[in-house]
Parts: C-alpha cells; sequence; structure tokens
C-alpha cells in the first residue's frame, strides 16, 4: 500500500472538493452506469488517492486504501481521467468495461522534482524562474573538501574559481550567470534555511540542497541584495520512518595539483653565474663549489636544499559524520555530528571542524507546527606566523621559492636562511619556529519557526519565523623569535660562502602576541502568510512576508610584547603592551526589513503565471532614498500538456517554455553612512605631541553623497525539456541583464588638484550582460546497468555601456564597450633579438638589450609611455564560459561518477599590478626577482646570446627596468579542462550486509583535481592560480577513501 | 508591522555610527576642534626627515653629492636612479611629486577654514588664531607644490570643479605670502604650557622668510627674518649638537616649529634605517654621506683641510683629518674610529659595521658604500633599535637657518654688512673664524655655510634648484667614498667611487611634471615644462 507524496492536507482537501464535485453530478444526473477500478503501480501494489474523473466532466472520485474505487459515469463515451501525485496522467475510455484495472506508470523522476525557491518550495514542473538545484547526495559524489569547491561544474549559471588551497580558507569564489557590474559587489546573497549565512563550513552530509536562483523572477523576494543571484542552502529533515542511523568516514591525501620547479643547488650556481656573464661581472660560483654541493660538504657549508619540495609534504584529511534521522507522525528529527581534520600539505597549516545539527519538526496541536533547527560549529584554523596568503609578507611559500638553494638546511646547529632582495628567508624554519597564527571560530545557528493552518479558510496558513545566529572568533597570533644561520652568497669581494648568526628581521628578537575577538549576532524575524488553493482548474498561491533583520559585530584587540617563555602563549605573561595599534576595538549593526510578496497562478497546470517582488530598505542608504520596490513576473506554457502538442510528439514527455523579467538591487558598494558627514580619527594614533602631551587627530571622512543601490533588470527565456520519459533532458535559459546606478568609485576619474573633494562612491554607470545556461541529461537503464550523463554549460559575457573614463586620455584606454574586470598593459611584440636590435625601437627605459621585450608604441610619437601605450590587453580571470560534464553508472552493486569541468574565456596575469603598489614582476616572469630562486624554466629558457630565439626574457641578475610593465607578454589564456571528481563505489551485498545487522554499507573511493589540461604558458602554475602572485598555497589533488554505513 | 505605518520616520534602519564623529560636532568645543586642527600639525612630520610625504620617505640629499643611498635597486635606490637615469622621473613615476597629497591635504585646511565660518561659536580671537594655523598650513603645502613645479592650482575654498587653472609663480607666492602675513598677523607670540608646539607669529615668520628665498622677493625675506629676531625670544642653542634638541623637551630656544614624538605614538624609525650596521645585524645604512660632503667640512681652525692624499684609488695608510674638523662635522658624520654607543665605528671591508662597493648587492642591509655613516639625526641613547622606535623631534624651522636666509636676502639686497654678520652668528658658536666677504665670495661663502650647517635638513637640494646650479653640480660627475679595508693594525683608505654610472640633472627637473591624471581628467591645464 502506497500513499506516495501526498499530505494529509492535500488529500482531505482533494477529497472533499471531489466528493463535491460528485454531489453536484448525482444531482444532475438521470441514467447512470455503475463502474468499478482498481488502480496499482508498476509493482502492482494498489495506490491510494489517485483522482479518478470523468473527462470533460467535475465529477470524479478517489482510489481508497485498497486502490478501488466505483464512480456512475453516464454513458458507454464516457473517457476516465486518471491523475496521482508522481505518475503519469491516464485517459481511458470506458466502453462497455465495468471492471476496470488501471497500472499507473511513475512519472520521471525529473518531473517529480521539487525546487527550494525563495521563502518555500515549489515543484519544478510549474516553476517559472530560472532555477538550479543540485542534491546533497549529488554533491556527495566529490570528497567532501569544501562546498564552494565542489559546486563548480555541477550547478549550471555559477563560474566558481578557486584560487588558493589554504586549509580551512580555501573557499571559491562564486558568480552566478557573470558579473554585471564595475562596483566590485559581486557576491551573491547566500541563504542558509532561509536566513543570510555562509554556507562553506557546513558539513556536506547536512545538506539536503542547494537551489541557485539566477533570474529576477526566482530572486526578485530577495529585494535590495538579490541583483548578483541568490544561493538557498537547505539542511536535512526528519522523515516519518524507523530510525535510520548513518556512518560515513572519509580518509583523504592531498598534494599540490601543480607548482613549477625551481633551481637547485648546481642549477642555480649555473645560472647565477651565466646570469652574471651577461650582465658583465665575473662568476662567483666554482666547480668546487658546485662538487660540495653535489657531493656533499666535509664542513656543511655547502648544500642543495630543495626548499619547495621541502616546504610541500602530503596533507591528510580525516572526516566522519554521524547521524540520526527518523520520524512518527507527530515528531520528526535529523540529528548529526560531524568531524574534519585537515592536516595541510604544508606542514602547520591545520584547520578542523566539528559540526552538530539538530532539526526537529513536530505537530503541536491539530494545525500547528513547529520546526526548530540548530547548527552549530567550531572551527580551528592553525597556521604559522608567516602564512601562505597571496603576496602575503614573507608568507612561507614566498620564503620557499626565493631561498637559494646551495645551502644545507642547517648550519652549525640552526637553520639556514638565505638573503633576499629585502628580508632574509628561512622557509622551514619560518614554518616550525615562528609560532603561531591561530582562530578559533565558534558557530551557532538557530530557526524557531511555527506554522499554522488557520482553520477559517483552507489553504490559508501563517507562520512566523525568529532566528538567532552568533559566532564568536578568538585570534591569537604569536610571533617567536628564532636564530638563523644566514648564508652570503659569494661575491667578488667575499669569493666564498660565509654565514653569520642573526634573528631574521621580519622577525626581530622579541616575542609578540596579538588577541583579539570578535562577536557577530544575528537576528532575523519573518512573519508570513500564505494561501494555496485550487478552484478547478485554477491553482491560486499567494505569499505576503515581512522580514526584518539586523547583523551585529563587536570585536576588540590587544598587542603585546616580550615574553620570558613561549611555552604559553598568554596575555599575563607578556612583559609589556606592543609599541604600536596596541588596542582597538569597535562594533557596528547593520539593520535591514523587507516586504515580501509572491502570487502565482495555474491554469489546468498549464499556463503558469507568477508576480512576485520585495519592497525593501537597508540601512546603507539615507531614510529618502532607503526603501524600494522590486518587482518580476513570470509566466510558463507547458506546452506538452496541450493536445495538439501529445498528439505531434507524443515523445515529449515534458515541454515548459517560460520567460521573466524584473529587477534586483545590489546595496553592498556603497559605503556605509556615505550620507552623512563624518570625521574619523587619523590612523597614527596619538598623532601629534601637544603641551607634551600626546594627542589624537580628526580628520573629515569623505564628501558624503545621497546614494542609493545599483539596479538590475534581468529578462530570462527559457524552456524545459524532458523526452523519452527522460532518456534526453534539456533546460536552456537565455538571459540578458542590465545594470543601471552602478555604484562606482570616483578614484581616477577626478583631477587629484581636487584634492578627494567628490564621494568616493556615487550611483553612476551602466553595464549589461547576456548570456546562457544549458543543461543536457540522459538517463537510462539496461539491465542492470544504469547510467547517465549530465552536461551543463554556462556562458555570460558583460560590456561596459557608460563609466566614467577620464576626458582626456587616449581611445583605446577607454572602457565603454569593454568588458568588467579587464587588465590594462603595454603591447608586446616580442622579444629583441639582438642588442642591436634593441637600439632601434622605443623603449619604457633606457638600456633595453637583447631578450628584453619590444612594446607597441599605440600612438606613435617614437616614445613609449605608461599613460599614453597602454591599452586593455586581456580579460578578467573570472571565465565567461564554464562547465561540466558529469558520467554515472552503476551496475549491481558498483556505482561510479566522473566529472569534468572546465572553463574559458579568461585570462591570467603571470605579472602586473600589485595592488596599490604598481606594476612589478614577479618570481615567476623574472630571473632571481628579487634577489631570490627561479623556476627552472624561466631560466633555461631565457634568452641569452646563445639563445636568441628564447621563449622568456633576458637573463639577468639585475632589474630589467624595460621588463617590469604589465605587457600581453605576461598574459596567459585561463581556459583549462579537468578531471575534477571521479569516484568508484561498492555496495556490499544486501544479504550480507542484514546479517550483520546493517541496512546498507558502501565503501568508495575518489578523487579530486586528477588531471588538468591548461595552457603550457602557466608553467607549471594552476590555472586557478591568483593573478600576479609572488607565490601562494596552491590547489589540492585529493585522493579519498571512503566507508558508508546505515544502520 | 512597522511598515505599514510608513517607513521614513521608522528607526530601526537608522543605526548611529559608533566609529566615527559628525563634522558638527568638531565645532561645538574648541577642545573638538583642536583634535581636527591636530591633524594638520601632523604635515610638519609628513614632510620632515622622519616622515614619508617629502620624497618617499628618503632624504633628498641622496639627490646630491651629500649623501649616497647603498642601495640599486627601486625603493631606497631611487634616488640612485633619478641621479643617474632622471627620464625615470616621468607624469606617472615620480616619487618627488606630492601633488595628490599636498591638494588632498589643502581640501582639508580648506575644509577646516569652511567649517569654522560656518558653524564655530568661537569668539573673533579664537577664530583668527585657528584660521591663522590652518592657514599657514595652506601656506606649508602650497610651498612644496611650488618649489617642485614653480606653479599650482590655487583654490581657498574646497571645490567640486574638476577643470581649474595653474597660475602663475608669482600668483602663487602672492598666494602663500597672503597666508602667511595672516597667519603672523593672528599667531600668538607663544602658547600657555598646554597647547606648547604649536605655530607661533616666530614660525610664520620664519617661515615665510623661507619661502621669500624661493620667491626671490629679498626684500620680503629679508623684513620676515628681521620679524623673528625682533620678537626676541629665539637665541642659537650653544652648540651645534643643542640645536636638534625640543624646545618643549629642552627649552632649545633655537627651535622655531618642530614635531615632537613620543612612545608608543607618533614614533618614527629613522634610527633603524639610517644607525650605522654594527647597530643591528643587516639594519641600517641605508644612506651615508659621501667623501664630497666630508671634504666640505672646514677645519676646526677654519679653511680646509688638503684631502689630495686620500683620492688615490691604490689607497693610502695615512689617516683622514677627522680629528681636526670643525664640531658640525663630529655632529652630522660618522667615521672610522668615531665613538658612538659606547663603541668605535667600524666603516671597513669585515668590520662590524662593514664596507660594501656600491652595486655589489640590491641593498647595503646596514654597511657603508662611502666609508662614513649619517650621525645627524640619529639618537645615540637608542640602543634596542628592533625594539624601541625613534622619538628624537624633527626641528622644521630653527632660528640658525633665518639667520642663513637673512645673510642670503642681504647679501642679495646688496647689504653685504648684515650678511656677513648673519655668517660671523653662525660660524661663532662652532668656533670658527669668519672673514668679510664680499660680491660672488659671499654667495659662495653662504651657500657653503648653508650646506654645512643645514646639512642632511632636507635643504640643499631645493637649495641646489634654487641656485638653478643643480644642472651644473650634478651632471657628468661620480661622487666618492673611501674603502677602508683593515691590514693588521692599520688601515688603508682607498679612494672609491660610489657611483657605478656619471651623474645627470637635466634643466628639465627645475620644472617637475604634473601627474597624468591630473592632465586626464583637468581640461583646464596641460603638461608644463619640456614633460
Amino acid at each position: 500500500m502506497k500513499n506516495k507524496n501526498l499530505s494529509k492536507l492535500e488529500f482531505r482537501g482533494l477529497k472533499v472538493f471531489v466528493l463535491l464535485g460528485m454531489l453536484i453530478c448525482t444531482l444532475s444526473m438521470s441514467a447512470q452506469i455503475n463502474i468499478q477500478g482498481k488502480v496499482i503501480d508498476q509493482n502492482n501494489e494498489p495506490l491510494t488517492g489517485v483522482t479518478v474523473m470523468i473527462k470533460g466532466t467535475s465529477m470524479g472520485t478517489i482510489t481508497d486504501i485498497n486502490g478501488n474505487f466505483s464512480l456512475s459515469i453516464p454513458d458507454q463515451k464516457a473517457v476516465l481521467v486518471f491523475s496521482f501525485v508522481g505518475y503519469q496522467k491516464q485517459e481511458v475510455p470506458v466502453g462497455t468495461s465495468r471492471q476496470l484495472t488501471i497500472t499507473m506508470i511513475e512519472e520521471p523522476k525529473l518531473l517529480q522534482e521539487v525546487v527550494v525557491v525563495g521563502y518555500g518550495t515549489q515543484k519544478k514542473v510549474s516553476v517559472t524562474g530560472s532555477i538550479s538545484q543540485i542534491s546533497g547526495a549529488e554533491m556527495l559524489k566529490a570528497p567532501p573538501v569544501n562546498l564552494s569547491q565542489m559546486l563548480g561544474g555541477r550547478v549550471t549559471g555559477l563560474v566558481t574559481r578557486q584560487s588558493s588551497g589554504i586549509p580551512g580558507s580555501d573557499d571559491a569564489s562564486m558568480v552566478i550567470r557573470g558579473i554585471t557590474t564595475t562596483s566590485g559587489a559581486t557576491d551573491p546573497m547566500i541563504i542558509v534555511d532561509g536566513v543570510p549565512r555562509s554556507f562553506n563550513q557546513l558539513d556536506p552530509n547536512e545538506i539536503e540542497s542547494i537551489s541557485i536562483l539566477k533570474d529576477a523572477a526566482a530572486a526578485a523576494v530577495y529585494g535590495i541584495q538579490g541583483a548578483n543571484g541568490v544561493i538557498l542552502v537547505t539542511t536535512k529533515k526528519g522523515v516519518e520512518m524507523k530510525p535510520q542511523i548513518t556512518y560515513s568516514g572519509n580518509f583523504e591525501i592531498n598534494q599540490n595539483t601543480s607548482f613549477p620547479k625551481f633551481m637547485d643547488g648546481p642549477q642555480y650556481a649555473y645560472y647565477w653565474n651565466k646570469a652574471l656573464e651577461m650582465d658583465e661581472q665575473a662568476p662567483v660560483f666554482t666547480e668546487e663549489m658546485v662538487n660540495k654541493m653535489i657531493n656533499g660538504d666535509p664542513d656543511g657549508i655547502y648544500g642543495n636544499t630543495n626548499w619547495v619540495d621541502e616546504i610541500f609534504q602530503t596533507g591528510q584529511t580525516q572526516h566522519h559524520n554521524l547521524s540520526a534521522t527518523g520520524g512518527t507522525k507527530d515528531v520528526k528529527y535529523y540529528m548529526m555530528v560531524g568531524y574534519y581534520d585537515q592536516k595541510g600539505n604544508v606542514k602547520n597549516f591545520d584547520f578542523n571542524r566539528y559540526n552538530v545539527r539538530s532539526n526537529i519538526d513536530a505537530n503541536i496541536v491539530k494545525g500547528l507546527t513547529a520546526n526548530f533547527n540548530i547548527g552549530a560549529r567550531k572551527e580551528n584554523r592553525h597556521s604559522p606566523y608567516f602564512g601562505a596568503g597571496k603576496n602575503e609578507y614573507m608568507s612561507i611559500i614566498q620564503q620557499a621559492i626565493r631561498a637559494h638553494p646551495y645551502v644545507p638546511l642547517t648550519y652549525n646547529g640552526l637553520p639556514t636562511a638565505t638573503k633576499t632582495a629585502s628580508a632574509q628567508v628561512s622557509p622551514v624554519a619560518a614554518r616550525d619556529l615562528s609560532g603561531f597564527n591561530d582562530s578559533e571560530m565558534s558557530v551557532f545557528q538557530s530557526n524557531f519557526a511555527l506554522n499554522w493552518e488557520i482553520p477559517w479558510l483552507k489553504g490559508l496558513s501563517a507562520r512566523a519565523m525568529g532566528s538567532f545566529d552568533r559566532d564568536y572568533t578568538h585570534s591569537k597570533i604569536f610571533k617567536t623569535p628564532f636564530q638563523v644561520s644566514l648564508a652570503s652568497r659569494p661575491t667578488p669581494t667575499y669569493p666564498s660562502l660565509k654565514y653569520e648568526t642573526m634573528y631574521p628581521v621580519a622577525i626581530g628578537n622579541i616575542a609578540t602576541m596579538h588577541e583579539g575577538f570578535a562577536e557577530a549576532t544575528r537576528i532575523t524575524f519573518q512573519g508570513q502568510i500564505n494561501y494555496a488553493q485550487t478552484f478547478g482548474k485554477h491553482d491560486i498561491s499567494a505569499l505576503a512576508l515581512w522580514e526584518q533583520s539586523n547583523y551585529i559585530y563587536k570585536q576588540f584587540n590587544v598587542n603585546v610584547k616580550d615574553f620570558d617563555f613561549y611555552d604559553f602563549a598568554e596575555l599575563n605573561h607578556a612583559k609589556s603592551i606592543a609599541d604600536q595599534n596596541q588596542f582597538s576595538g569597535s562594533s557596528k549593526t547593520s539593520p535591514r526589513a523587507g516586504l515580501v510578496f509572491r502570487a502565482s497562478y495555474a491554469y489546468e497546470q498549464k499556463y503558469l503565471l507568477e508576480v512576485s517582488g520585495r519592497y525593501d530598505g537597508s540601512y546603507r542608504f539615507s531614510p529618502e532614498t532607503r526603501w524600494s520596490l522590486f518587482p518580476a513576473a513570470s509566466i510558463g506554457w507547458r506546452i506538452s500538456e496541450e493536445n495538439f502538442f501529445k498528439e505531434a510528439a507524443p515523445f515529449v514527455t515534458n515541454l515548459k517554455l517560460r520567460a521573466s523579467a524584473g529587477q534586483l538591487g545590489n546595496d553592498a558598494a556603497s559605503p556605509e553612512f556615505a550620507y552623512l558627514r563624518t570625521m574619523a580619527w587619523v590612523s597614527e594614533d596619538p598623532s601629534v605631541v601637544i603641551g607634551d602631551i600626546p594627542q589624537k587627530a580628526l580628520m573629515t571622512s569623505g564628501v558624503p553623497s545621497n546614494n542609493t543601490w545599483e539596479v538590475t533588470t534581468t529578462y530570462n527565456a527559457g524552456f524545459d525539456l524532458l523526452m523519452w520519459n527522460g532518456l534526453l533532458g534539456m533546460e536552456f535559459d537565455w538571459f540578458y541583464k542590465l545594470t543601471t546606478d552602478i555604484l562606482r568609485s570616483q578614484a581616477g576619474i577626478w583631477p587629484p588638484s581636487v584634492g578627494g573633494n567628490f564621494p568616493s562612491v556615487i550611483n553612476a554607470g551602466k553595464v549589461d550582460a547576456r548570456g546562457f545556461d544549458l543543461v543536457l541529461t540522459h538517463e537510462n537503464k539496461i539491465n542492470q546497468f544504469n547510467y547517465g550523463a549530465r552536461l551543463s554549460l554556462n556562458w555570460a559575457r558583460n560590456r561596459i555601456l557608460n563609466i566614467d573614463d577620464s576626458p582626456n586620455i587616449p581611445d583605446y584606454l577607454k572602457r565603454n564597450g569593454l568588458q568588467v574586470g579587464m587588465k590594462d598593459g603595454f603591447v608586446s611584440l616580442g622579444l629583441f633579438k639582438s642588442d642591436e636590435e634593441a637600439a632601434m625601437y622605443p623603449t619604457v627605459r633606457e638600456g633595453a638589450k637583447g631578450g628584453d621585450i619590444r612594446y607597441k608604441d599605440l600612438n606613435g610619437d617614437g616614445k613609449i609611455t605608461y599613460d599614453q601605450d597602454r591599452a586593455w590587453i586581456a580579460k578578467s580571470n573570472i571565465p565567461e564560459l564554464m562547465g561540466g560534464l558529469d558520467l554515472h553508472g552503476s551496475w549491481n552493486n558498483v556505482d561510479f561518477s566522473i566529472l569534468f569541468s572546465g572553463a574559458a574565456f579568461c585570462d591570467i596575469a603571470l605579472m602586473g599590478n600589485y595592488e596599490g603598489i604598481g606594476w612589478d614582476n614577479t618570481e615567476f616572469t623574472r630571473p632571481f626577482y628579487h634577489d631570490g630562486n627561479s623556476p627552472l624554466s624561466l631560466v633555461e629558457n631565457a634568452w641569452t646570446y646563445e639563445n636568441p630565439d628564447a621563449k622568456f626574457p633576458r637573463l639577468s641578475t639585475q632589474t630589467r627596468w624595460n621588463n617590469n610593465w604589465a605587457s600581453t607578454f605576461w598574459i596567459v589564456d585561463g581556459s583549462y579542462l579537468r578531471i575534477k571528481n571521479l569516484q568508484i563505489g561498492y555496495s556490499l551485498p544486501q544479504k550480507f550486509v542484514n546479517t550483520i545487522g546493517m541496512k546498507s554499507a558502501r565503501v568508495s573511493v575518489s578523487g579530486s583535481n586528477l588531471y588538468t589540461w591548461a595552457s603550457k604558458r602557466l608553467n607549471g602554475l594552476d590555472p586557478e592560480a591568483p593573478d600576479v602572485c609572488n607565490g601562494y598555497y596552491p590547489q589540492q589533488q585529493t585522493y579519498s577513501f571512503g566507508i558508508n554505513l546505515t544502520f | 508591522m512597522a511598515l505599514l505605518t510608513g517607513c521614513s520616520d521608522w528607526d530601526y534602519l537608522d543605526p548611529v555610527p559608533t566609529d566615527r564623529y559628525s563634522d558638527k560636532m568638531v565645532w561645538q568645543s574648541e577642545k573638538n576642534a583642536d583634535l581636527y586642527l591636530n591633524g594638520f600639525y601632523t604635515y610638519v612630520n609628513t614632510y620632515g626627515n622622519f616622515g614619508n610625504g617629502q620624497f618617499g620617505g628618503l632624504l633628498t640629499e641622496g639627490l646630491t653629492d651629500m649623501l649616497k643611498y647603498g642601495s640599486n635597486t627601486a625603493g631606497d635606490g631611487t634616488p640612485n636612479d633619478y641621479a643617474v637615469e632622471p627620464s625615470k622621473i616621468t607624469p606617472d613615476q615620480n616619487l618627488l611629486g606630492v601633488w595628490g597629497d599636498a591638494y588632498n591635504r589643502i581640501r582639508r585646511v580648506n575644509e577646516f577654514i569652511e567649517g569654522l565660518k560656518k558653524y564655530a561659536a568661537f569668539s573673533d580671537d579664537v577664530k583668527n588664531r585657528y584660521e591663522a594655523q590652518a592657514r599657514f598650513f595652506r601656506a606649508y603645502l602650497y610651498h612644496q607644490l611650488v618649489i617642485r613645479h614653480g606653479t599650482a592650482i590655487l583654490l581657498d575654498a574646497p571645490t567640486t570643479n574638476k577643470n581649474n587653472p595653474l597660475s602663475s609663480e608669482e600668483e602663487c607666492w602672492n598666494f602663500i605670502e597672503a597666508d602667511l602675513d595672516f597667519a603672523s598677523r593672528y599667531l600668538p607670540v607663544q602658547w600657555d604650557n598646554a597647547n606648547k608646539g604649536r605655530l607661533t607669529k616666530g614660525a610664520a615668520f620664519a617661515f615665510k622668510s623661507r619661502t621669500m628665498l624661493f620667491a626671490k622677493r629679498w626684500e620680503k625675506a629679508k623684513v620676515a627674518a628681521d620679524s623673528v629676531f625682533a620678537l626676541n625670544i629665539y637665541e642659537l642653542a650653544p652648540t651645534y649638537k643643542d640645536a636638534f634638541t625640543s624646545y618643549m623637551k629642552t627649552g632649545n630656544k633655537e627651535s622655531i616649529l618642530e614635531f615632537n614624538y613620543a612612545l608608543p605614538n607618533p614614533s618614527h624609525n629613522f634610527d633603524r634605517q639610517y644607525a650605522p650596521g654594527g647597530d643591528e645585524a643587516e639594519m641600517g645604512g641605508k644612506a651615508t654621506p659621501t667623501q664630497e660632503m666630508v671634504e666640505e667640512y672646514e677645519l676646526a681652525t677654519g679653511g680646509k683641510p688638503n684631502w689630495n692624499n686620500w683620492h688615490d684609488p691604490n689607497g693610502t695608510n695615512e689617516t683622514p683629518p677627522y680629528a681636526q674638523l670643525e664640531p658640525r662635522f663630529h655632529a652630522s658624520i660618522l667615521y672610522n674610529g668615531a665613538s658612538w654607543k659606547g663603541r668605535t665605528i667600524e666603516p671597513y671591508v669585515g668590520g662590524r659595521d662593514g664596507f660594501i662597493q656600491y652595486g655589489d648587492e640590491q641593498y647595503p642591509k646596514g654597511k657603508t658604500t662611502t666609508g662614513y655613516y649619517l650621525k645627524k639625526w640619529l639618537d645615540e641613547n637608542n640602543t634596542d633599535l628592533v625594539n624601541i622606535r625613534s622619538t628624537q623631534p624633527w626641528i622644521e624651522i630653527r632660528l640658525a637657518e633665518v639667520y642663513l636666509n637673512h645673510a642670503e636676502a642681504c647679501a642679495m639686497l646688496g647689504e653685504s654688512n648684515l650678511a656677513n654678520q648673519d655668517l660671523a652668528t653662525i660660524r661663532a658658536r662652532v668656533g670658527l673664524p669668519h672673514t668679510t666677504k664680499t660680491g660672488n665670495d659671499l654667495i659662495e661663502a653662504i651657500r657653503h655655510e648653508r650646506k654645512i650647517e643645514l646639512a642632511f635638513e632636507d635643504k640643499y637640494y631645493w637649495d641646489l634648484r634654487r641656485w638653478r646650479i643643480a644642472h651644473q653640480v650634478l651632471t657628468g660627475v661620480r661622487f666618492h667614498g673611501l674603502r677602508i679595508e683593515k691590514a693588521g693594525n692599520q688601515f688603508i683608505y682607498k679612494y672609491v667611487e660610489c657611483d657605478d654610472r656619471n651623474r645627470q640633472f637635466p634643466e628639465k627637473l627645475y620644472i617637475l611634471p604634473i601627474p597624468s591624471n591630473e592632465i586626464a581628467n583637468n581640461l583646464a591645464i596641460r603638461q608644463i615644462g619640456e614633460w
């Protein structure tokens, strides 16, 4: 006996309605034929609650608990229509039969799918907006590392870019349907169980589904924050069933996807000498020294240390999750504990996390249910005092790629260090001895909701939800001095390697400690009224919701110095307060409120119409400009439900045409309190000494402006197609977005002489974007072999329609018509083949020689100048096209899946603008950059007199002034294709499992980022590497073993 | 549901910012207004030797024959780049430029004056005193611009107009003069103890004397200097060394405008950057005095020694006549054997402080490239440079400069008597004789005296430009140091070049370019000079 998918409420409502109809019929009919029947499913199980209607009338009935029904029909010409949720509608002419047996065929799963939409759920077939959804189970096909990484290539409409592999800080950036603003505020809004929350550190096992709301129709209910799209994350709930306990465990090892190979000792000696020769200087490394590097040095002076290998080892992760779920008619529960522990592939970079969840649904009294969800977690991050971030000062990775390789690991009992142009680097000591940077974040999130079916009007219900979230972050940074043996590379003055004992400058000789505490609280209230009712062929539903929320952030920090011992990093043991930034503290609140509405109408589930919107207010704007309406409307036509279509194309299971239009807002780029004229403290505090007393100083903090939100108007048209009951599925969306009133930074477009007397940000500028999302699916079963494929592709290209460019610049530096995030630089014409050739052409600086880069003189004035000869030379590093191909299958107890993911139409700059510093080379673009080590291929393929057709610029120990400019020479196509995930699972035979008291058991092996195809010009960097970096913690390749036991 | 009652008077979405003040609040009391004004005082630090506003934190003497930066790479080596390859100065990359920052500060001063007039309910006296301070700073900022570009965009109120024209040099000096006249009229001669350290009448007059030399308004420079003397509260410190101590802390009456430091803030790190390498491993010695500068000093008895013996690249073991040089040398420069922090300076190859040939390494890391170290502005009492930041005061204007300004103005006006008196006064403090000079000799004597007296005080480079002789003395030459080698108990002094290329100072550098983001966005102006 089955009672599928039909809630009691629906069932009862339907029954009353049908009975009412029957009553009317009975009264109006005279001649009647009684027929009886039974409805069963494909497994011969009776189906309860199937609606049986006489076609063209409103007469009908519902099958009983045994699947039986009886009905009076007017005559033999009557046609019965059988419909049931999850099953295909059937029409059966009665003819002469009086006893019918009807077998209902299950609808393809795709038609049954329910999707999570803003503030509710909808059946996918009736959704008119553009939404992609992925289930938690689907996500678990990848090693459960980081949710944002796991989404890449699996969900259409989303572009992810993971640019770091630091444990606990390896989130991918996410962009939905491309960037449509120049304001820089491009993050989608993320909602977990109805409330803005981050989702990356949820345990992947606790996720029921993730929905991406892509168009305005789907996202309009998020109003002023919805313009970049919305990601809705829903956690699991209990269902009515016997308790089920599941353990899943994962054990992983990981290493870098790729990393350039750097010179070893003898190679360094060779290329340094060679570079000196190029600089017309005498060599400094002798054959004897090189022999000592290779064969060992009895004095321990020379060595051969591969610092990159010393730093990168194999990382290990374990992940355990235990959950219990089940429920009775009145109480349902999902409970979970998770533990995740990651030891990075750079020692001392560790992350661990504990997750707890308890989601409980209870019927309190008739018509009143309560949901109480609690999610809590603790995240611990540990790293050495020196970090591993992109361009972070003295990061461990930067030290590793800068450190010279011709020294042993230790000398005279101390770790060796070598010089760079600035500080001394000693990567292993920096990793092991420099102290630590720890943070502990405790997160508590709770939702309590009451749902009330209002008894006086059918279909009317009310819901009140309050949520309270609080997180605490406690951070401690302890810097502990250590001594090193500092090697001085041989020079003509000191022809042999010599060492001195010292404290590296970046570490000093006194321990310092930072301790900080931050607390964030979010309190949200939602009150909503829902109405959903069916009147014959008319389905109506409506939602009105009031939401207000406040985010309150407080923090304080203390810095101290001088410890007698380093065993306890506690303020109590510090001797004094630090010299600079001794303490700080602040707080702020960020309140918001909005009124949400949505109304939808469907006729025969065929013609669908929805209007929705939000009247929204943000604290970021002044009272006069604070509130606005963000509306959207959408229509859908399930053309496959039309008779003419069914006749013409019976193989089409479902075809729905959709279209939508609407507006959304974005307030994130408006500075807080921009509408007030305010004063701020001068950063150095105190700032002056007056009357012999150090005093603070105030300064005006900006020119006020009455900003409003950016407005993005979105048009979407698409269709959902399912053919041959699922053999081929296709979803396609075309969209156009136009953002106006962009919150545009005014920096750079005012002459400096105005002295900054302009608002930092105003509403100006226009950007549009167009693109498509495409999903193709195939599901089939041949005997015991189930298999399927899913290809998803999304492409979005933006265009700047209006931007305030400086009036007096060359046309090729103007940005109208170009794309957001493009990179500027010179146009390279390749390398000068000879010194003579270099003398013939204009160069940026005097003294260019063979092997230096030749730039194009764009304005033809015979000079290469920064302000006249730059152009927009490369795309943003955010791909325009991203896609994934998922192939999966199962045969008996074995299942497998493989995901290829790829991206295209993006560029990576290997050198260029450091934030705020200007153009400079990097380790990856100049031999011996910053007097450090170099990638082997960069020097091997460098220009020398013997190698005039070289791939890379001139070998030199010195800064080649002509070459430290961003240019097309160092732009690399960022397209890639990679085997993102591969998983093979084996489920133990059911009989065996049952005998040991389990319901199921499965083991699996999986891997991620197993192989990557990308431009060779990256020289070993990962294609998702950040632009312009001086060393970073690379993306990881993971091998994982998983076990899943259900009791 | 508050929405239903209307949102505009609902205060849920109106949080009060807790991290900032409103601008009206600052005019509610003098105490608050003082905090606002304090921000402008920081400019004295910014453009001084310990700040980073002047030349990106580098000393302008590094562009001259006085001081040599040891690094040959961008950043610490920029003075060397600029000195040998001035084409590195472009409208876009010009570390000597202060254009954007100065105008930003000028806007803030103008905003202050505007707010003062709009909101402050103080008495006229008090208001004038605030305005006088603000206008001094405006003049101070415009001075920075005009000595670089010979022109500026004159703004006496905040503007929202993008297209503002340049004014002629004459107009600029008029503007500066008017501000300084207003300042000197309303500033007090002295402040009460609680306000000690604020601008005074003397500072306004003294700064005017400096400014009017640049404007070549000799009479005005002379009168301004005379006005300083007439206040009768300043006098030369008893010794040259004492001239660099704080009026606030030690009562140094030579100090006319100073910026004081304290721990933890405001403080600076000059010692850590410029101290001899032996003070802290791998640090210091960022720039060191040249042999040319050392040879500029006279003997304690007057007249220069003969340095020919030390001009031998092969070296001599004869000890240079350091001991016989005048007190200002000993107060300004550390040399081989000089005593320092209870030890002896070892600026030789392999010595504790060390020597490195310029260009051998990208950064000297504490070693000297000239055989000397800077002493002036270093704090000999600070023996833990790693952990203790520097707090010695920056003396922006001192009486000795005013004497020299006066001397130069008088010399230009043909009043050589007065000029000679000034020189005699300056030289008398350090025990040097003075013989009366006239004509070109007098001018040369004044220039020599400024170079010595005001060495490393951010004057010399601007003087060379002002005198329009930079293109002569800084072109086609290389400067020198002594490479000292220890051999047994004696030292060999070898004359070495501390430049690896000839220096160049094309005349177009007298007018520095306007940044291209100004040209790109201000349609009322075009690039100036030969840029």
